[in-house]
């Protein structure tokens, strides 16, 4: 058989997998809001743990990570760096979320926000907001999802067709079966993307080199040992500063556990104790970047001089001339990775926009039917316009994207605050979170006005305290039946 | 952190409380993915298990954390109801 035809039917059968995984869930949920957005409170510990780890698996991690790791080195460690400790705010957060959701019917993180400081305004910007990020970070990933299928078929599939086929199989299974459809398969495709990481993270290092160490020494020999020392190298080539290095730790740690997305999972499990196991079971997934970066700096001596690193994983494939059958593994794997974040986004940009924006600037509320049709509607919607922009793409996409890092970040004060912190006050909290996200947006557009070369967000994050702090303690307190709510929400005592 | 509902009066040091400790090692280990702490394991050499140090390091950091939250989780269920 043509390798082309072997590759299509590999993908193909990926396809079919994740669509069945996706759709059979669907005959179990309600027909109800909760059962769409937060299946029903009924997600166990094994799909939880592959809902909270594919959504680090994005297209990022699987062409971006080889990427940086061949272009900046050890810059790449970042990326599981952060992960450890950003994923540990979720530990306390979730199982709080997860109690008052039960009780009091939440199923996104605005709505607890919203009630907490008695603000719709606050959810109508939060749903703005996760709007504004959710498009172009689904917009990419449907752009990894094109690309790879373009350049492995070598030009076979057009990139609006591998884009489009990919994100048809999405729609239709989100459309049908929400929350429970992304976990289902996020649960096939992350094991998947595992088994694809490990077997190439392996393979290539030892095809080349003869072995991980020995592709290292090779590394230095080759006169690159600046590379691998901490923090790598910045984007021009030139050495990494700390300051650049620490502040993007620390803000993409920051933000990770208040992704909207990622964070209203927690409203998902089963119970509590669920939750937590998997949120602390997280790193094990975390490790599967290894492998990943590892293929990244297998190509630094073998393929020297690829000009666009997010190519160099497709790149190196393309040389290595493989068996057909494992080019169509490696394009399912790939596909995967894009397909479990573009899922997970989709889905809660949808839920969002609809429960957080819409159906609070309506007079009478929605009913449970309707808002659930509105929302099954929004993801054939929002599906739609991030494929327009994906194959209009132009840059600006992406720094949109790396700019709503330090944009999502704000969110974690006001989040911490309505859980730990009795005085913070409506007004402390409306100031700190849009005087954050405007100081952030602010260094991300002039950045060449930041004192010193820190992320924005590290800028937003302290006008953000400030002004929380600040304004909180200059207000009268908000009710305290209402605070006392959300402060007695950790789990009682033995 | 976990403390807050607690009876008051308790005569239960903040020494004894498992979540403090967490939180200490949790920020032991932040410090150490970032400046100051990373930059002294931050050279290429020696090569650990194949890995260069830098690399070697943040793995090592990723498996404390693990242990860390999973010594957490322990506690946490000894300590609290389920619900």
């Amino acid at each position: 058989m043509e390798t082309g035809t072997i590759i299509l039917i590999v993908v193909a059968l990926y396809l079919a997998i994740s669509l069945l995984t996706g759709i059979i869930p669907s005959l179990r949920i309600s027909s109800s809001v909760k059962g769409y957005v937060a299946g029903d409170r009924s997600m166990n510990v094994f799909i939880l743990y592959f809902v909270i780890g594919a959504s680090i698996f994005s297209s990022f991690a699987f062409l971006g990570g080889p990427g940086w790791a061949y272009s900046r080195g050890a810059a790449a460690f970042y990326i599981i760096a952060y992960g450890v400790i950003g994923i540990v705010p979720l530990y306390f957060f979730g199982p709080r979320a997860w109690r008052l959701g039960k009780k009091y019917g939440y199923v996104t993180q605005a709505e607890l926000l919203a009630d907490r400081f008695d603000s719709k305004f606050m959810s109508v910007m939060l749903a703005l907001l996760s709007v504004v990020v959710f498009i172009p970070y689904l917009t990419l990933q449907m752009v990894g999802a094109g690309y790879v299928l373009n350049v492995i078929s070598e030009g076979l599939i057009p990139f609006w067709a591998g884009a489009g086929v990919t994100y048809i199989v999405v729609l239709i299974y989100v459309y049908f079966s929400g929350v429970m459809g992304v976990g289902w398969s996020n649960a096939f495709q992350g094991m998947f993307m595992m088994v694809m990481a490990w077997v190439l993270g392996i393979y290539l290092p030892n095809a080349l080199y003869g072995g991980i160490g020995e592709m290292f020494t090779a590394i230095m020999e080759a006169g690159h040992t600046a590379m691998l020392q901490a923090p790598g190298l910045a984007a021009d080539g030139e050495p990494w500063n700390w300051w650049g290095f620490s502040s993007a730790v620390l803000i993409s740690a920051v933000g990770f556990s208040v992704w909207p997305h990622f964070f209203m999972r927690s409203f998902a499990a089963k119970s509590a104790r669920s939750l937590r196991l998997s949120v602390v079971l997280y790193p094990t997934f975390l490790i599967f970047l290894v492998p990943i970066l590892l293929i990244g700096f297998s190509a630094i001596v073998a393929f020297p001089g690829v000009e666009q690193a997010d190519s160099i994983l497709p790149h190196v494939l393309m040389q290595l001339e493989l068996p057909a059958i494992v080019i169509g593994l490696f394009c399912a794997g790939a596909l995967a990775a894009s397909m479990s974040s573009g899922d997970a986004i989709l889905h809660s940009a949808a839920s969002i926009s609809i429960r957080d924006g819409v159906n609070q600037v309506l007079k009478t509320p929605l009913a449970d039917k309707t808002e659930r049709l509105l929302i099954q509607i929004s993801v054939l919607v929002i599906g739609l316009v991030a494929y327009l922009f994906a194959v209009v793409i132009d840059v600006s996409i992406v720094a949109l994207l790396l700019g709503s890092y330090g944009g999502v970040a704000q969110i974690f004060p006001v989040i911490f605050a309505m859980f730990y912190w009795k005085r913070a006050t409506k007004a402390g909290a409306l100031s700190g979170l849009f005087g954050g996200i405007l100081v952030n947006t602010f260094f991300l557009i002039f950045s060449h006005l930041k004192p010193i070369d820190m992320h924005e967000g590290m800028y937003g994050l302290a006008a953000n305290l400030i002004l929380l702090i600040g304004v909180s303690l200059l207000t009268k307190p908000d009710d305290p039946a209402r605070v006392e709510k959300f402060i007695n929400s950790g789990a009682t005592r033995k | 952190m976990q403390s807050k509902n607690e009876p008051t009066g308790s005569q239960k040091s903040i020494l004894e409380n498992g979540s403090f400790w967490f939180c200490i090692v949790i920020i032991m280990i932040s410090l150490f993915i970032i400046w100051p702490g990373y930059t002294l394991f931050s050279s290429a050499t020696p090569l650990i298990f194949g890995f260069p140090l830098s690399f070697a390091w943040i793995i090592f950091c990723t498996v404390a954390g693990f242990i860390a939250m999973l010594a957490l989780y322990i506690y946490d269920n000894r300590n609290e109801e389920a619900d």
